[in-house]
């Protein structure tokens, strides 16, 4: 199993009154499934998802990715956890604005323990999967907002991860786009990539095998297999 | 290398992105560069002057020859006088320099010296050449190349010859008389010109405790032949018939000069020579004892010690230049945010934050350190072209200031770089 977490908690002190994002949640993952979650603004899914990806720790509970214990694994660990394993899709796209698209679908193999070797090999195969092949030299800023998240997706794909995790990929898009772009996911799904989304739109959460909602901090008990 | 390779591979793309969002921000960069030239550009002239004003010392006191211990009269007041008069004291003179000799085996030279107040007939008013009187062995002990004909000998001396040498400038402003074989009048005697000194690089200004002789100004007669024509007068019994220079009536010296074969034996010569003089001259303190070599000695430890105060003046403008740094990292971090916290997503660990961020720090105050070393130079020639500036440039010069750069590059710019590696990424990333 990739992913084995149980009971997590997550607060957030915010100024006198902390908030409790996650409430107790279970969430398992096996490799090859694309896993949507859902759930409405605030229901602690985006938080969810930056305690799968190790970005962020969960106040108390037990996480082990890949057979590796999170909790206790060290902050350089879970960096390189981040850089060989685990590739991160956004709704905003999080492209860095003063790299070209080479550059941006690059730079997780500045931190990645993979073969500089395949590097160049596998930057243009993730490149050309997306379809941007000949706009290698272009700035984020000279890109449309669908090209912008083809380039992020070439960045998740780039260092072959284990996981593939995507914080509304499609909420900044419009429908025609973010059709090109599911379209996208499940072809990764189709090539075996393990990938957990979160959405609050359910026409997306279709293209995903298995949803699991959240609300209030906490999973509904009704899970919809697909 | 196994281990260091991939950490390597990390960053070397780090500095030419680095540069980019530098040349992004051109006018902000350049800006913030300005503190640290200056900076730079000030160290590099204080080290500069520093090694300037050693030099010149040193070239002084190497022109007074550190094998070298010095005599000196000294100019006594009238109770002073009297008291040397008392304890029959017959004032410094070269029978002073035989005793010594005699008592050191290691002493190879001496020459006597006496400032004659005369005038060379028919020269200009404005142009007042000294007349010495000397030893055949000055030229020697003082390192003095002859550029044409030759310096005094013992014959002069001995047969007190109205000859006389001439320093460079002296034999130029003569012009055709200046030359050997011509005859000069000094005073009432004419002197025949036997030879020309080389020109010297004028080293004008006087040292603390010992007046650096101009040569090229100076005419050179045998000693003994002053009292022909010194006006000031000693009263000579002695005439043409008389002519040791071991007599009783020979002059009292204003200057003894007496070289000593190797310079580790200078300090403790100098010790022994001023019990020999105290005996010969009764303890009367009518003349003082110069060590060019402990002169040196002691300059070298003033200098090292000013060196260091102005360095370390000049370092607190670098200080101000880091300062700015500071602030610019500050600002480019907190721009940043975002990107840091996509690098972080994608791996990037604490590590590689903080030193992306030192590394452009670096490049600026670099950067700052190359521009400031060239401007720099370019100010001290420029400086020393215009006026009588001494300011000499070695390696450490450049350097020295260079390295502070990048240290103040790396200190100032650490901060920052901490600050931008301890975010939160999810809430660096969210940052608009």
């Amino acid at each position: 199993m990739l992913i084995e977490a149980k009971d997590l908690f997550k607060r957030y002190p915010t100024g006198r009154v902390s908030v409790d994002a996650l409430k107790g949640i279970d969430f398992f993952a096996d490799e090859g499934e694309f896993v949507a979650v859902m759930g409405p603004s605030g229901s602690g899914k985006s938080t969810l998802l930056y305690i799968l990806g190790c970005l962020e720790l969960p106040t108390s509970g037990f996480y082990r990715f890949d057979g590796m214990d999170v909790l206790t694994a060290s902050d350089n660990a879970l960096s390189q956890i981040r850089a060989d394993a685990i590739g991160f899709i956004f709704q905003t796209f999080n492209l860095v604005s003063t790299l070209t698209l080479y550059e941006n679908v690059e730079l997780p193999f500045y931190y990645s323990r993979k073969p500089e070797k395949a590097k160049p090999q596998r930057i243009a195969e993730a490149i050309e999967r997306v379809g941007l092949k000949d706009r290698i030299r272009h700035r984020p800023s000279e890109l449309s907002g669908g090209e912008m998240q083809r380039v992020a997706i070439a960045r998740a794909l780039a260092v072959r991860p284990k996981l593939i995790l995507a914080d509304e990929p499609t909420g900044n898009l419009d429908s025609k786009t973010g059709k090109e772009i599911l379209g996208l996911f499940s072809e990764m799904h189709s090539e075996g990539a393990t990938i957990v989304m979160v959405t609050h739109d359910i026409a997306v959460a279709h293209y995903a095998n298995r949803t699991v909602s959240l609300k209030d901090g906490k999973i509904e008990p009704v899970s919809v297999e697909v | 290398m196994e281990k260091l390779s991939p950490f390597l591979l990390r960053f070397n793309k780090t500095p030419s992105i680095a540069f980019r969002c530098l040349l992004q921000q051109k006018l902000r960069s350049i800006l913030s560069i300005v503190g640290v030239i200056c900076g730079v550009i000030t160290v590099l002239i204080m080290l500069g002057t520093g090694e300037g004003a050693k030099r010149k010392i040193l070239a002084q006191i190497e022109r007074l020859g550190t094998r070298n211990i010095y005599i000196q009269s000294v100019t006594l007041n009238r109770d002073q006088t009297a008291r040397a008069a008392e304890l029959r004291s017959r004032g410094l003179r070269m029978t002073d320099g035989v005793y010594i000799q005699k008592s050191f085996p290691e002493a190879v030279r001496t020459a006597g010296l006496k400032e004659i107040k005369a005038g060379i007939l028919g020269a200009s008013m404005e142009f007042s050449p000294q007349i010495v009187a000397s030893s055949e062995s000055y030229d020697e002990i003082l390192n003095l190349s002859i550029f044409s004909g030759r310096f005094l000998t013992r014959i002069d001396i001995e047969q007190q010859n109205l000859v006389c040498v001439l320093g460079n400038t002296v034999a130029k402003r003569l012009g055709a008389k200046g030359n050997p074989g011509q005859l000069i009048r000094i005073q009432n005697h004419l002197f025949r010109v036997v030879g020309v000194l080389t020109g010297l690089d004028p080293v004008s200004e006087e040292h603390s405790a010992i007046a650096i002789r101009n040569f090229n100004n100076m005419v050179f007669i045998p000693i003994g032949t002053e009292q022909f024509i010194d006006t000031s007068g000693i009263k000579s019994s002695s005439t043409g018939a008389d002519h040791s220079f071991l007599n009783k009536n020979e002059s009292v010296l204003d200057e003894m000069v007496i070289q000593m074969q190797r310079t580790d034996v200078v300090p403790h010569a100098a010790h022994l020579i001023q019990r020999i003089m105290d005996l010969l001259h009764y303890k009367a303190d009518d003349f003082q004892i110069v060590v060019p070599l402990e002169l040196l000695k002691q300059s070298q430890q003033t200098q090292r010690t000013l060196n260091i105060l102005l360095a370390a003046i000049a370092s607190v403008s670098l200080i101000v230049g880091g300062i700015g740094i500071m602030n610019i990292m500050l600002a480019t971090v907190s721009e940043r945010t975002r990107e840091i916290g996509i690098r972080r997503a994608v791996g990037a660990t604490r590590l590689d934050i903080i030193t992306q961020f030192l590394i452009e720090a670096v490049i600026l105050t670099f950067s700052g350190g190359i521009v400031g070393v060239l401007l720099g130079t370019a100010v001290v020639r420029f400086a020393a072209g215009v006026g009588e500036w001494h300011i000499v440039i070695t390696f450490q010069a450049l350097a020295i200031p260079l390295a502070m750069a990048v240290f103040v590059g790396i200190f100032f710019g650490l901060y920052p770089a901490y600050r931008a590696a301890k975010m939160n990424p999810v809430n660096a990333f969210r940052h608009e």
